[in-house]
């Protein structure tokens, strides 16, 4: 019993691991195909059993009405026979005085009319002595008819008719050396001698060849190996179609069981065969009439019969799963194609066309899917928003840096213009810081024109001139194609302010800055040369690290903080270059995308989109 | 996927196998087993002493499914004309033979020159060169020996002389029944006057006649039967031998014949028909002996149920 559960614990998870790693498609169709298999096989074992069962009930029915037609037709015969001996007796022997008349003349005639079946008929007194007989004959001398079983039956019971068994007529002599099987059928009659009565015997030989005949064509009408003998009460067989071959002792048949038996059928196992035996008694003679049927002769028909319910389950089967595949392949379709809409999410793309048909189960399953990478996609466009809010207030901040230093000593500078009563250098300067504080504001906008960065860049250096005592001096040579572009503002003021203070105070009048715009690649450069101290290549990587950030003086805003916030609007391949040498002065080169300015491309960045940069390319 | 392919592919393919076996069956199960054709050569095969052979050959080629021919023959009086007979027939498309030989020596192998050891089952007689073909028959020397105990059994014939007539001497069964008529006789301290196997001979030898008679063959027996009853001759002679056709069953019954083997003859036939059958078939050795049986039989008991049955089988 374990070891039965620990089977069937097995075959359930080897099965269930099977089907666990199969597609729905497949796992559908197997289920399916398993299902029809099952249900096909019960079907076609079904049909062939039902098959079988009726091909079997029709081989007894054939049978039984054969046996019961034959018997008809040997009772008739019989039946015929009996009336030729009763025509014999009754109309003949009865009326006539054998002494002064012959019966020969009406023996012949009825003779002559039945001759197909008859072989002779005689008449003999009760010893022995032959009366009549027809056809004319010569009867032997050493015949011994009184010993002969048909007369000594006859004699014992006087009322009845008597068929012997067959046996050759020992009887006459026929020169033409001609012997015959014979049935006899004698009773005893009274014959009259001159007015007296005697007993005496007529006898009927039946020719034994037309019972074979009834006989064999039922043997020959049977279709099976079914077949029909005859015997007598006592088990001695009068027909069978191997008669030779049982006096051969070649074949045997099971006689004496079916003289005992008192059912009409029966089964039985004789010579390790299995056969249905049916019997009927042939009426007046007591023989009895057997069919047997070997159940072998069912296995006959069945083989094709098997044949035909293989072939018609495997059709249905092929027919099934085709059928299963169809039917699977329809079902799992919308599946697999929603199946690709989430490897297709999953892949990376965030707006994937998900797949909405099919069953209304999977179409729900479809647009809930739809529902949540919608709502998701809002949840990370919130998240986003949110991001560039920091962002801008981060930046908001940075440049909120700017205003306090830069205010506070250009304020400082003025306060000391206006007190050296350098009013005109007071005026520019005021107008100079105006146009400065203008354009940082750019009413909040983080997105302004390179032009507006440009003259923002050069307000400053006109104020830091002023405070310098045009200790520097400072060139713009800006391309004009890119003064339309965008750019994060206050982007190169916080550069000129660090050349200022780390190139310029070192320098004896002679210092010299230089601001250089132009486009190349697609891209914008703006190149902020010194001619200062410089510092190492290593020193001036270092300043656009993160941890290496150095808190410069001036307005305190470092590169750093103008690197990020370029990366930060434009992405990561833009920012700043440095390229330094010590004593030769240092370069920052600014590098942006070319996206011209317009209301449109203005709102995109201030979202932190970043349009399309062929777009800007074409304008 | 492509392993649920493969799994799909073989279920597929296991079905269609499966409709390709059904169909095969189904077709092949209409169709009949081959029937192989067998001509039967025998000497003066219209003779009625071959009725019962040919009633035991028709129920075993119904039983095995063989298509018989017996061939219509003459008495053969060279066995060249047999042989004539059994290169005709295996041309026309024989595939077996059933042959009865007039003579059987052989001596240069032409028989299996002729068709080979599994296409041929001798009756009656082996060849003088034994053991090499498939062989039905019944014990030739018994049936010699039980004519001389039928003779021997009577009392009368004590003292009287036996003339034989000895049948075809040229095969080996005609050779071995005269052993062993011989050897029964010569047991029992009796002689043997003459031994006559031509016509020529044995009428030399009749006139003067001996006391028994006895023929060791059916020829043989047809001959002293014409010399007996319907030559006119007057003998007395006691007649015994061997027996199949219906005159002499008639003068067995008549008296004339006082005992007469009879062979089996319907076994004969069933068993050769059943043996060349396994010959083609290659179910059995091309050098099996089958032994049937034969009766002895006096006037007596010729109505016995089981003597009735031997000497006139039933014809179906």
């Amino acid at each position: 019993m374990d070891k039965i559960k620990n089977w069937f614990r097995k075959i359930t998870e080897h099965s269930g691991t099977y089907v666990g790693s199969r597609s729905i498609q497949m796992t559908i169709a197997l289920s399916f195909t398993v299902v029809s298999v099952c249900c096909l096989c019960f079907l076609g074992i079904l049909l062939y059993k039902q098959f079988s069962r009726k091909e079997e009930t029709l081989v007894q029915e054939n049978s039984r009405q054969l046996l019961e037609q034959t018997t008809i037709n040997l009772e008739d015969y019989l039946r015929s026979m009996r009336r030729i001996s009763d025509a014999m007796y009754y109309s003949v022997i009865k009326d006539k005085d054998l002494e002064q008349e012959s019966m020969d003349e009406e023996m012949t005639l009825l003779y002559e009319a039945n001759k197909d079946n008859l072989v002779s008929i005689a008449c003999y007194t009760y010893d022995g002595k032959l009366v009549e007989a027809t056809p004319v004959a010569n009867e032997k001398k050493d015949a011994a008819v009184t010993s002969q079983d048909w007369f000594v039956d006859a004699k014992n019971q006087l009322e009845n008719f008597h068929f012997s068994t067959p046996h050759v007529q020992n009887l006459f002599d026929d020169l033409t050396y001609r012997y015959y099987w014979v049935v006899s059928l004698s009773r005893t009659v009274d014959l009259t001698y001159g007015g007296k009565s005697i007993l005496g015997v007529l006898l009927v030989d039946m020719n034994y060849s037309s019972i074979e005949r009834i006989l064999d064509k039922a043997n020959t009408t049977s279709v099976s190996s079914e077949y029909i003998y005859l015997m007598d009460p006592d088990g001695e067989i009068i027909y069978h179609p191997k008669q030779e071959l049982i006096r051969m002792g070649r074949f045997q048949e099971n006689n004496q069981e079916a003289v005992r038996a008192s059912e009409e059928s029966w089964k039985e196992t004789f010579e390790g065969k299995k056969r249905i035996v049916t019997q009927k008694t042939i009426s007046y003679t007591g023989w009895k009439l057997v069919s047997v049927v070997p159940l072998e002769s069912f296995e006959m028909g069945k083989g094709s019969t098997k044949y035909l319910v293989v072939m018609l389950v495997s059709l249905a089967l092929l027919t099934t799963v085709i059928l299963n595949q169809f039917v699977s392949a329809r079902i799992a379709k919308p599946l697999r194609r929603l199946n690709d809409s989430v490897r297709e999410w999953e892949a990376g793309n965030l707006e994937p066309d998900i797949y909405v048909g099919g069953s209304l189960e999977v179409e729900h399953l479809g647009r809930t899917l739809r529902s949540t990478v919608k709502q998701i996609q809002e949840l990370m466009q919130d998240i986003v928003v949110k991001q560039e809010e920091k962002r801008k207030s981060e930046l908001d901040a940075l440049q909120s840096q700017i205003n306090p230093h830069f205010l506070y000593n250009t304020l400082d500078s003025i306060v000391w213009m206006i007190t050296g009563e350098r009013y005109d250098d007071a005026v520019f300067m005021i107008t100079q810081l105006a146009s400065l504080f203008r354009i940082s504001l750019s009413r909040g906008k983080t997105i302004i024109r390179i032009e507006d960065e440009i003259r923002h860049a050069e307000n400053y250096m006109n104020i830091q001139k002023i405070r310098y005592k045009n200790a520097f001096e400072v060139s713009f040579d800006i391309a004009p194609e890119i003064l339309s572009g965008c750019t994060v503002k206050l982007v190169v003021q916080p550069i000129l302010e660090n050349a200022i203070y780390y190139g310029m105070e070192a320098m004896d009048d002679d210092g010299m800055i230089s601001v250089r715009g132009y486009r190349k690649d697609g891209d914008v450069f703006l190149e902020i040369s010194d001619n200062g101290l410089g510092m190492p290549e290593e020193a001036a990587a270092k300043l656009l690290t993160e941890g290496e950030r150095t808190r410069s003086r001036g307005s305190g805003v470092g590169l750093l903080n103008v690197h990020n916030r370029i990366r930060l609007r434009f992405g990561e391949q833009y920012g700043l270059q440095i390229e330094s040498c010590p004593d030769e002065g240092m370069t920052v080169r600014i590098h942006i995308p070319y996206i011209p300015y317009t209301e449109e491309t203005c709102r995109q960045l201030e979202e932190g989109k970043l349009p399309g940069k062929e777009e800007g390319r074409d304008v | 996927m492509n392993r649920d392919r493969l799994y799909l592919g073989i279920v597929m393919a296991l079905i269609v196998s499966a409709v390709i076996y059904a169909s095969y069956g189904l077709l092949n199960s209409e169709k009949e087993g081959t029937h192989h054709v067998v001509s039967v050569i025998v000497s003066n095969s219209g003779s009625d002493r071959w009725n019962a052979f040919k009633e035991g050959l028709n129920q075993g080629a119904d039983e095995v499914g063989l298509y018989l021919n017996v061939v219509s023959a003459p008495a053969f009086t060279r066995v060249e004309e047999e042989y004539g007979i059994i290169r005709r027939e295996l041309e026309n498309g024989a595939d077996g033979v059933v042959v009865a030989l007039c003579n059987t020596a052989d001596p240069d192998g032409r028989l299996s020159e002729l068709v080979p050891e599994d296409r041929i089952v001798l009756i009656d007689s082996d060849l003088d060169l034994e053991g090499g073909h498939a062989l039905v028959q019944p014990d030739a020397q018994a049936i010699g020996a039980a004519i001389a105990q039928m003779i021997l059994d009577e009392k009368e014939t004590v003292g009287k002389t036996i003339g034989v007539l000895t049948g075809n001497q040229q095969t080996l069964s005609g050779r071995q029944r005269l052993e062993g008529f011989r050897k029964k006789i010569e047991a029992a301290g009796r002689e043997i006057r003459f031994c006559a196997e031509t016509d020529q001979a044995f009428l030399e030898e009749m006139g003067h006649a001996p006391d028994i008679l006895a023929a060791l063959d059916s020829d043989a027996m047809e001959m002293a039967l014409d010399y007996l009853t319907e030559g006119g001759q007057i003998s007395d002679c006691s007649l015994y031998g061997e027996g199949r056709s219906e005159r002499a069953i008639y003068y067995l019954d008549r008296g004339r014949i006082q005992g007469m083997v009879v062979p089996d003859e319907y076994a004969m036939g069933y068993e050769s028909a059943q043996l060349i059958q396994k010959q083609l078939e290659h179910t059995e050795s091309s050098t099996t002996q089958i032994e049937t049986g034969f009766i002895s039989v006096t006037k007596e008991k010729m109505y016995d149920k089981e003597a009735e049955k031997i000497l006139f089988p039933v014809v179906h």
